[in-house]
C-alpha cells in the first residue's frame, strides 16, 4: 500500500478512536480522495488546465440512537481528534446502526497507477483529435484524469482502502443542430481509443456541415430507431439507477412480484460488474464494505434482481452489494457500477438494414434518463433520418422518448459495436435496434 | 488567512511572461440538514483551500491545494511551471487551516438549521399525518481573499441558507410530489414570518391537490410563467447566454448584439449580486471586483454581457462583477448570480384572464439547455392548465421547448408583481455544479411554447 492510502487510513483509524474515546457507541469513516487534473482546448487555440487534489473524508459518529457527520476536504492538515470532536459536538438525529464491516484482514485493490500525462502531452493529444478541421469550426475538447483513493474504516477494527482511476477525453462541436459531443474513456491513458474517437469526429464535423439549420423542426411522431452505443449507455445506466432496492420503497414494490419473469425481449440482458476489467467504476468491496459481485438484473429478458443496499437487501430478499455513498446521505443508497447492456451478434450495419425506415441515431445531445414521476426515458440524439435502409436527411436534436417497460419489450437486437460510454459514468452498450420509440 | 504580503509575492512570481496571476483563498463551513423519509442526516463540512491561476493569451493553468499555509500557496506557485506534475506530498502544518475554518463556523448554525428542519416537518405532518417528506436545509458560511498580480487583495464573507421540501402524498397507487424552495441569508432568516412552516404547508397542500392532476395538453400553447421561480427559465435559456465568455463565440445567439433589439419591448432582464436587499450574494465577486447591478436588457435592447477580467479585456471594457467560482478548485467564469426581470405594468390577474386554453407554471424542475444557442427543453413541475381565463386543473408535469431568443420575442405581457427564488436555484456550467444564484420574476406571459406532457 502506498503512503496516500496508509495515510487515509491511518486518518481514518485515529478519528474513529478519538470519537469512540470521545464517548460514540460507534463511529465510521468514508471518504474518496485523490489527484484530479482536466485540460481544455478549444479550436482556436485556447487551452486551459487545472489540477490539485479532489475528494473529501468523513466521520459519522451514533450516540444512544442519534447521529452525526462531519466532513473535511483536507485529512492530512487536519488533527484526527478534533475532526471527530466536531462530529460529536453536532446535535444529532435519530439513525439507525452503522452497517458497515469490512472483512479482515486489510483489503485493498490494485495500488498501481497508470502514468499521467504531462500538460503538453494532453494538449498534443487532444490536438491530434482536429485533424484536417479548421481552426474557425466550433470545435473543443476536454480531458479529465481522476485518480482517488476510497476508504473505509469501522469502528469494528476493519479498516480498507482501494485505488481506482479513469480517463475521459470528450469533444464537442457546435453547429446547426446545437451541442454535439462525442468521447472515450479507459482507466489509463495508454487505453484510451483516440483513433477510434478521432475518426467519429471527423464524421461528426463532416456531418455537422451537412446540416440544414432552416430545416422544420419534426412533428413529434413514432418511429423505429437506432440509438447509438452512448444512446445505450445512457439507457443502461438509467436502468441501474431505476432497478435498486430504494426504488422499491417509493413506487416499484409491485416490481418484486415479477422477478424470475419475462419483463424485456430475449436481446435485453443487463449486468451490474463491479469486478470488470477493465470498468471506470471497478473496486474490490462496495460503500458499505460488502465484496463486490456481479449482479445479472435481466437475462434474456427476463427480470432477475434488484440492486441492493445491506439494508434493502434484507427488506426485500436480495442480495447486498451495491451500496454507494452520495454526498449529501449518510446512509448509502444502491447504484449501478459497470453496467452494460449485453451486446449482440450482429454488426451495427445489420441493424442498420433492419432499420429500414426510422431514424438512425449516430451521437448524443443530451443525457438520457427516466423520469421518475412518468416512467418515461427520455434522451436526445443527431444522425439520419432513413428510409428503406438508405439515410435521407440528417436531423439534430431530435428528443427520442418511450416509457420504459414498453422500451425494453420494443427492444429489438444489440449489435455489436459496444463502448464504454464517456458520459454515463461507467456505463457501456452497443448500438440499439428499438421497434417504436416517441421521436420529436 | 494567509498575510496579504505573502499573496501578493506568490501572485507577482506567477505572472511571468505577461501573464496575469491571481490567487483565490475560501474557507467555507456547510450546516446541512437532509430528511429523506425515515432517513435523517446532520452534517457538517468544512471546504477550503488555495486556488492559484495563471492566465496568460491563450493559455490558463489553475492549480490548488487544500493546505491554507505559506508552504502550500508556495508550492502552487512551483507548480505553475510548464511540462511538470503537480507534487502530492503532504502539507505542513495543519494549525493555520484548522484555524481558518474554526473563525468560519458560525457556533449555532447546525442547530437553526435542524430547528427549521423540525418545524418544516410538523408542518407537513399537520396537513397530512402520511406524507411524506423530503427535506434539505442548508446554512453556508464562506470566507474569501482574493489577490491579484496587479496589486490588489479584497476580503469578503458571504452567507447564504438554503430550504427545500418535498411533501409526497398518496392515493390508493397514486403518488403525487410538490416542492417548495426558500432562501435567506441564515437560518434565522428562514424562520422570519414563519416562511419555512409556510413553505412546508403549501408543499404539503398543492402534493394533495396534485393527486387529482390530468395529462398535460399537447401542441403550441400561451405559456403563463408565475412570479419567482419560473424564472429559472429565462436563466436557463438567455441569461447564459449573455455571460460574455459564451457571448464571445461567433454563432452564440447573443454575438455582437449589443445595442440590438433582442427582445419585446417592456422587457428589461439585470443581474444583480446585491439583490434582493435581504439576501444579497456578494460584496465582492471571486476576481476580487466589487459587485454591480448590471443592466443586461433594457426595454428589449440587449445593454451589457456579465463580465470577468479576461472577457472585459478580450470587449475592451471594464469588468462588472461578475466573475465567479464554485471553490477554490475552479478558475473564475463569468456567472449569474441574482437575475431578475423587472416589474411591468400588467395586473397578473388579467394576465391569465386574456388566455383561452393554455398553460400555467408555478415553478420548473430544471432541463438541459444548449448554451450557444439557447435552445432548451426544461420540465414544469407544478403545471396547471388554464381554461376560459382561469386556472382550473393541475397537470402531472410538462416539458416546454423552445429557444431563448422565441420566448424573449413572444412574451407578450409582463406583470408588475416581481418575486423572487432566493439563494434556491443551482447552476450548472461547464463542470463548475452547483453554484448558487438567485432568480426573479413578475407574472409572466408567452404567447406560444411548444408544450407535450412529461
Amino acid at each position: 500500500m502506498d503512503v496516500t492510502a496508509e495515510r487515509l487510513v491511518e486518518f481514518g483509524r485515529n478519528a474513529v478512536d478519538a470519537a469512540i474515546a470521545g464517548g460514540a457507541d460507534a463511529a465510521e469513516v468514508f471518504g474518496r480522495y485523490g489527484d484530479a487534473a482536466r485540460s481544455t482546448l478549444r479550436r482556436s487555440g485556447e487551452v486551459a488546465h487545472r489540477e490539485g487534489t479532489e475528494g473529501s473524508v468523513a466521520v459519522r459518529v451514533w450516540r444512544g440512537g442519534r447521529a452525526g457527520t462531519a466532513t473535511t476536504n483536507a485529512p492530512f492538515a487536519e488533527d484526527p481528534r478534533r475532526f471527530a470532536r466536531r462530529a460529536l459536538d453536532l446535535p444529532h438525529v435519530p439513525a439507525p446502526p452503522a452497517d458497515t464491516t469490512l472483512p479482515e484482514p486489510l483489503v485493498t485493490g490494485a495500488s498501481a497507477r497508470s502514468r499521467p500525462p504531462d500538460r503538453d502531452e494532453v494538449v498534443a493529444l487532444m490536438e491530434s483529435l482536429f485533424g484536417g478541421a479548421a481552426s474557425t469550426d466550433p470545435l473543443g475538447c476536454q480531458y479529465t484524469r481522476r485518480a482517488p483513493w476510497t476508504v473505509l474504516v469501522d469502528s469494528e477494527g476493519g479498516a480498507g482502502a482501494y485505488a481506482s482511476e479513469s480517463h475521459v477525453l470528450w469533444a464537442w462541436f457546435d453547429g446547426p443542430g446545437g451541442h454535439m459531443v462525442d468521447g472515450a474513456a479507459a482507466t489509463s491513458h495508454d487505453d484510451l481509443d483516440v483513433e477510434g474517437l478521432s475518426g467519429r469526429i471527423r464524421e461528426r464535423v463532416d456531418f455537422v456541415r451537412s446540416l440544414d439549420s432552416g430545416a422544420p423542426t419534426a412533428s413529434p411522431t413514432e418511429a423505429r430507431v437506432l440509438l447509438p452505443p452512448e444512446g445505450g449507455a445512457q439507457l443502461a445506466r438509467s436502468l441501474g439507477t431505476f432497478f435498486t432496492g430504494q426504488n422499491i420503497e417509493s413506487g416499484l414494490k409491485p416490481l418484486l412480484d415479477r422477478v424470475g419473469t419475462k419483463l424485456a425481449s430475449d436481446a435485453v440482458t443487463l449486468v451490474d460488474d463491479p469486478r470488470r476489467r477493465g470498468g471506470l467504476n471497478s473496486r474490490p468491496w462496495d460503500d458499505e464494505g460488502t465484496p463486490a459481485a456481479t449482479t445479472t438484473l435481466i437475462e434474456n429478458g427476463v427480470f432477475q434482481a434488484f440492486l441492493h443496499t445491506r439494508r434493502t437487501a434484507a427488506a426485500f430478499g436480495g442480495v447486498p452489494g451495491a451500496a454507494a455513498r452520495a454526498e449529501a446521505w449518510d446512509r448509502p443508497v444502491a447504484a449501478p457500477t459497470n453496467v452494460y447492456l449485453a451486446p449482440g451478434p450482429h454488426s451495427r450495419s445489420d441493424l442498420l438494414r433492419n432499420l429500414r425506415d426510422g431514424f438512425e441515431g449516430t451521437g448524443l445531445v443530451q443525457r438520457g434518463r427516466i423520469d421518475s414521476g412518468t416512467g418515461k426515458f427520455t434522451t436526445a440524439l443527431y444522425g439520419w433520418w432513413v428510409r428503406n435502409g438508405e439515410r435521407v436527411r440528417p436531423a439534430a436534436g431530435v428528443n427520442v422518448s418511450s416509457d420504459v417497460f414498453r422500451l425494453l419489450r420494443r427492444i429489438r437486437a444489440a449489435a455489436s459495436d459496444d463502448r464504454t460510454s464517456y458520459l454515463a459514468d461507467g456505463a457501456s452498450s452497443a448500438s440499439i435496434l428499438v421497434d417504436r420509440m416517441e421521436v420529436s | 488567512m494567509l498575510e496579504r504580503d505573502l499573496m501578493l509575492e506568490v501572485c507577482r512570481a506567477g505572472a511571468t511572461d505577461g501573464a496575469r496571476c491571481d490567487m483565490f483563498v475560501e474557507a467555507t463551513s456547510t450546516s446541512i440538514y437532509a430528511g429523506r423519509g425515515d432517513d435523517r442526516s446532520v452534517r457538517l463540512l468544512f471546504d477550503g483551500g488555495i486556488g492559484l491561476g495563471r492566465t496568460g493569451d491563450t493559455r490558463t493553468v489553475h492549480v490548488h491545494t487544500p493546505d491554507v499555509s505559506e508552504a502550500g500557496a508556495r508550492r502552487l506557485a512551483g507548480a505553475l511551471g510548464y511540462g511538470g506534475s503537480f507534487p502530492s506530498r503532504p502539507p505542513a502544518a495543519a494549525d493555520a487551516r484548522t484555524e481558518a475554518f474554526a473563525s468560519a463556523f458560525p457556533p449555532r448554525a447546525c442547530d437553526d438549521v435542524v430547528r427549521v428542519a423540525r418545524e418544516v416537518e410538523r408542518e407537513v405532518h399537520a396537513v397530512d399525518a402520511t406524507a411524506g417528506v423530503n427535506l434539505r436545509v442548508a446554512a453556508v458560511v464562506r470566507k474569501i481573499a482574493v489577490a491579484s498580480s496587479e496589486g490588489d487583495v479584497v476580503e469578503d464573507v458571504q452567507q447564504r441558507a438554503f430550504l427545500s421540501v418535498e411533501a409526497i402524498t398518496r392515493r390508493g397507487n397514486r403518488l403525487r410530489a410538490a416542492r417548495r424552495l426558500l432562501g435567506a441569508l441564515t437560518a434565522d432568516g428562514l424562520m422570519i414570518g414563519a416562511a419555512h412552516r409556510l413553505a412546508g404547508r403549501a408543499a404539503a397542500e398543492t402534493a394533495l391537490a396534485r393527486l387529482d392532476a390530468i395529462e398535460a395538453p399537447t401542441g403550441e400553447l400561451p405559456v403563463v410563467l408565475g412570479p419567482g421561480g419560473p424564472a429559472a427559465l429565462l436563466h436557463e435559456v438567455c441569461g447564459h447566454g449573455l455571460e460574455a465568455d459564451v457571448a464571445a463565440h461567433p454563432g452564440s445567439a447573443y454575438h455582437g448584439r449589443i445595442g440590438e433589439r433582442v427582445a419585446v419591448e417592456g422587457l428589461t432582464l439585470v443581474d444583480d449580486p446585491t439583490k434582493p436587499e435581504d439576501a444579497p450574494h456578494y460584496r465582492y465577486d471571486d476576481e476580487g471586483i466589487p459587485a454591480s447591478s448590471t443592466t443586461l436588457i433594457e426595454d428589449g435592447v440587449l445593454r451589457s454581457y456579465m463580465h470577468d477580467r479576461r472577457s472585459a479585456a478580450g470587449l475592451a471594457t471594464r469588468p462588472n462583477g461578475h466573475a465567479r467560482r464554485v471553490s477554490y478548485r475552479f478558475p473564475a467564469l463569468p456567472r449569474m448570480s441574482s437575475t431578475f426581470v423587472t416589474a411591468g405594468a400588467d395586473d397578473p390577474d388579467e394576465i391569465v384572464r386574456g388566455v383561452g386554453h393554455g398553460i400555467y407554471v408555478r415553478a420548473i424542475s430544471g432541463g438541459d439547455t444548449d448554451m450557444d444557442s439557447g435552445r432548451f427543453t426544461v420540465r414544469a413541475s407544478e403545471p396547471y392548465l388554464i381554461e376560459g381565463g382561469r386556472i382550473t386543473a393541475p397537470l402531472r408535469g410538462a416539458i416546454l421547448a423552445v429557444t431563448g431568443s422565441q420566448i424573449l420575442r413572444t412574451i407578450d405581457r409582463i406583470g408588475n408583481d416581481v418575486e423572487f427564488y432566493n439563494h434556491s436555484y443551482a447552476c450548472n456550467k461547464l463542470d463548475q455544479f452547483p453554484l448558487t444564484v438567485s432568480v426573479g420574476q413578475p407574472t409572466i406571459r408567452i404567447a406560444a411554447l411548444h408544450v407535450w406532457g412529461g
